[in-house]
């Protein structure tokens, strides 16, 4: 026998099968290069003396092992689709007089080869991609990063050894599959006849009901709290019901159009229904793995992206002034936020700068019991007519929200969440007449989870209140909230705001206030802009980056199903286009009927992604509220423009495997 | 006036770069009349399957022509061409050429969809033949539900439905056991007996032996032919095989 048989022989069966090793290779490269890319800005990232990027490169390692898995996954199923695709010519060398040993090291060595091809191709990209990944990173950030290129071995190990053994399971499970057929099998394993598969109706019917119930409790959710705990059992209902809708729905839907026999015996339907029904009994996992990855896609990106770029509103919400004190008191309240406001102006001071812009705002809350539309302090509390309700004053509204509304004594501002009018309050015997708020009117810091705001017109109004007993007989604790910007020097500013920043400053207030808790102050903190820019960052960036990639690999799957699909349907529709045209239709007729089917396979799940995202729409805006996230028409525009780039991208995949198909075709 | 006249039927087929060239019909002249049932018969590369290919306008002829019905094919644009083999022509295969992803009825109906004819025209159309053909309650089945015999059948059903000029059969033996064989030849017969010309590609003398008249092909010419006169199908058996005998023999001399 000549000398490296076996390595030329794997050589030549990949080029031959280039049609099918070619994105086979590619797919395996990006995956490599994917995988490295993550561990080498990780690698890189917790190397930098920047305290965001350590913390982020914590992200990008956990994003990292995640990923492994689903690499895993897709790796399995395009090999199972190319062994599908080359059983018969494995059977023709075993009936040529190869035993399965030598078909065996033959696989083995085609293995070897792909794995070499992806790793080196794979990691030479990504030692490219990784610099670029790092310098992303940095950016999304909002820190600056002097270039320097710097290739670790770590990273470089961990991708071999996940590939090692992503290409090892391959390998196995290739020779068993190879093992367990006799060559007549082997022979015959891409060309068995096919039953019309029934269309199952209870299959159909639970995807309805799950998919509809996904839908409705989406569209049910009021706010954040609800979508959060909702959200997920939503999506499962709706994954199920896409599975079922697309197994056997659709095949139901057929069913039904076939027996409409003035619609079915129609050159344009009728082999396109026929022909359907087939095409989605074997694709229909995978193009409901195609509409689900692709709703995630979008999901993931918008929702990630209008965060990243709404971040002012968040962080202009968590921290509306450059140095922002929070407090908790149960007594002396004016000597207690004078010590606080005292603590930072001396600060200042330190810098030769002075607190401006200033506002400070009192907030209670109180359990109060509705009957009608009255809420009171009075009456029986039963649980369900209970409200708890956040209470400020109107100064404080006015300096919080910007607004410069006035309210009369005995009159009471109230918003509730749910849009229902309030006509009367009273509180411990005090009664207001009431203004309303509309619901759809942004709320205060920390007022986000309450359903009820009430805005009375004076500091003494609120002290009132706070003076009320309580059920438990603890003092009311009424929340302090202090911001200032500061006046001074540039330079003398920045040092006091990095002097803010530092730790050692931060335990000085902590120990400060810990020391009052005898006079009323149960605890005190604060934040500065900076620090709560630099924790969006840290955290929204991270998020961001880390989305690019799950997208990235996203994308990748679904282009490699679309690609597969349409090289196994070009096989299969072969035989198809040569007895039409037999028949008597014409090349271009049959052409157009194939394209037809073909189109109609793959923008079905697109056509459902979208479906699914608009009814996910208004659930996933009460989820980013929950991130301070209020601009509903950026989100939109975020969705519609990921949605808008997706299916372009989409319909580009398309029109180039659509290529890889006609030549199939016409062969 | 012949329903179809084959006038000095020529057909060279040339290598990619034109180094090898092959003759597959020197020049092939007959005609059929309406009503006609025609075997063609010859050995494998005889030029059989070229010939059927050029009466089915599947392939052009190098020189040479075919009328049907007096007009010729190589006439007609590219763009009408399928809808002519469509309305002229009825074809029965070897293989059978069923989709399997449709019920023999809708195979059937194949043709007539495509012509876009009404539903109910269909249904009528296809009572009889199916009747004719004993296939009427097979109709809701799959091609892979039923017999070989059965699905030819069904493919002759396809053929005739369109109420073609012409059948064109291409080895519809070839697939068959012996008693499928014998009753496909029957029905065969029975169509023919109805009116309906077939012209029957085959190298069985068996299938050809029921024919009306058998032409012999030779090395890309019409070598002889033999007609049945009031000879019964053994007889016709018989005449088949000597003639064949004296082909293969002859062929040997003059070589």
């Amino acid at each position: 026998m000549r000398k490296f048989f076996y390595p030329r022989l794997a050589v030549s069966n990949l080029v031959k099968n280039k049609t099918i090793y070619l994105p086979y290779l590619l797919a395996g490269s990006l995956m490599v290069m994917l995988y490295y890319t993550l561990c080498a800005v990780g690698d890189i990232a917790a190397a930098t003396d920047s305290q965001g990027a350590q913390v982020s490169s914590e992200f990008v390692k956990m994003c990292a092992s995640v990923c492994q898995y689903m690499i895993a996954v897709v790796m399995f199923y395009i090999n199972s689709f190319v062994m599908k695709r080359r059983k018969r010519e494995f059977g023709l060398f075993s009936i040529l007089g190869m035993e399965k040993r030598h078909i065996g090291l033959l696989i083995g060595w085609e293995v070897v080869l792909c794995a070499a091809f992806t790793l080196l191709a794979g990691v030479a990209v990504g030692i490219l991609c990784g610099q670029l990944g790092f310098l992303i990173l940095m950016k999304l950030l909002g820190e600056g990063v002097a270039l320097e290129f710097t290739v670790g071995l770590g990273p470089i190990l961990q991708t071999l050894r996940l590939f090692a053994v992503v290409w090892g399971l391959v390998l196995l499970y290739d020779l068993v599959g190879i093992w367990k057929l006799s060559p007549i099998q082997l022979l015959h394993s891409a060309s068995q006849g096919e039953k019309e598969p029934r269309a199952r109706w209870m299959v159909t019917l639970l995807g309805l009901v799950t998919l509809i119930g996904g839908y409705a409790i989406a569209l049910r959710v009021k706010d954040t709290a609800m979508a959060m705990l909702l959200f997920f059992p939503a999506v499962l209902l709706v994954v199920i019901g896409t599975y079922c809708l697309f197994m056997s729905g659709s095949i139901a839907l057929l069913k039904f159009l076939k027996k409409r026999r003035r619609f079915y015996y129609r050159p344009e339907n009728f082999i396109a229904v026929s022909g359907m029904i087939y095409r989605m009994k074997q694709n229909a996992a995978g193009l409901a793995s195609i509409c689900i990855l692709s709703t995630m896609v979008v999901v993931t990106l918008s929702g990630t992206l209008s965060l990243y770029l709404g971040g002012q509103e968040f962080i202009n919400a968590i921290a509306p002034r450059a140095m922002n004190v929070s407090a908790y008191f149960t007594a002396n309240i004016d000597r207690n936020t004078a010590l606080l406001r005292d603590w930072v102006k001396d600060k200042a001071g330190e810098y030769n700068a002075q607190p401006t812009n200033e506002y400070w705002l009192y907030e209670g809350d109180i359990e109060l019991i509705q009957q009608g539309d009255s809420l009171s302090t009075a009456g029986e509390a039963t649980g369900w007519n209970t409200l708890l309700c956040m209470v400020t004053t109107m100064d404080g509204f006015n300096a919080a929200t910007g607004s410069e509304r006035e309210l009369q004594p005995g009159r009471a501002l109230i918003w509730r969440r749910d849009g229902q009018t309030i006509t009367s309050l009273d509180l411990g015997g005090r009664a207001y007449e009431t203004e309303m708020l509309p619901s759809t009117y942004g709320m205060l810091p920390e007022g986000g989870s309450y359903p009820v705001l009430i805005v009375l017109p004076s500091y003494e109004d609120l002290m009132q209140m706070q003076s009320l007993p309580t059920t438990d007989g603890e003092p009311r604790v009424t929340t302090y909230l202090y911001g200032c910007d500061f006046l001074g020097g540039e330079a003398s500013l920045q040092a006091l705001d990095e002097d803010l920043n530092d730790a050692w400053n931060y335990n000085e207030f902590l120990n400060m206030s810990e020391q009052q808790v005898e006079n009323g102050i149960r605890r005190a903190g604060y934040d500065t802009r900076t620090s709560v820019t630099l924790n969006f960052n840290i955290m929204f960036g991270s998020v961001l980056f880390i989305a690019i990639f799950f997208v990235g690999l996203f994308l990748l799957t679904t282009v490699l199903i679309i690609y597969y699909k349409q090289v196994s349907e070009g096989y299969d529709d072969r035989d198809r286009f040569v007895i039409l045209q037999k028949v008597g239709m014409s090349q271009k007729e049959v052409r157009r009927t194939i394209q037809k089917q073909v189109l109609m396979v793959f923008f079905l799940p697109l056509g459902m992604a979208a479906l699914h995202m608009a009814f996910a729409f208004p659930a996933l805006c009460r989820i980013l509220r929950g991130f301070m996230m209020t601009n509903i028409g950026l989100f939109a525009l975020c969705t519609v423009g990921t949605l808008a780039a997706f299916a372009a991208l989409y319909g580009l995949v398309y029109h180039l495997t659509a290529r890889t198909y006609f030549k199939l075709v016409r062969a | 006036m012949a329903l179809l006249q084959v006038e000095h039927l020529k057909k060279i087929y040339t290598t990619r770069f034109g180094a090898v060239q092959v003759q597959a019909l020197q020049d092939v002249n007959f005609s059929v009349e309406e009503g006609e049932y025609v075997a063609v018969m010859g050995e494998s590369g005889s030029g059989k399957t070229t010939l059927l290919n050029i009466l089915a306008a599947l392939d052009k002829p190098t020189s040479g022509r075919v009328l049907l019905e007096g007009s010729d094919m190589a006439a007609i644009p590219d763009g009408r061409l399928s809808a002519y083999r469509r309305e002229n022509l009825g074809f029965v295969f070897q293989d059978f050429n069923l989709l399997d992803t449709f019920t023999l009825r809708d195979n059937i109906f194949l043709p007539l969809v495509l012509a876009r004819h009404d539903p109910d025209e269909m249904e009528k159309r296809l009572a009889p033949i199916a009747k004719q053909l004993g296939i009427e309650t097979l109709l809701n089945k799959f091609p892979y539900e039923v017999s070989g015999g059965q699905k030819q059948r069904a493919a002759v059903a396809r053929a005739l439905i369109t109420r073609p000029r012409l059948v064109l059969a291409d080895e519809p033996t070839g697939a068959l056991d012996s008693k499928a064989t014998d009753g496909l030849l029957d029905v065969f017969e029975a169509i023919n007996r109805a009116g309906q010309t077939i012209v029957m590609v085959t190298h069985s003398t068996r299938a050809a032996s029921h024919a009306g008249r058998v032409l012999f092909i030779k090395d890309g010419q019409v070598f002889h032919q033999l007609y049945r006169g009031n000879a019964t199908n053994e007889q016709m058996y018989q005449k088949i095989s000597d003639t064949l005998t004296v082909l293969t023999t002859g062929g040997r001399d003059d070589a």
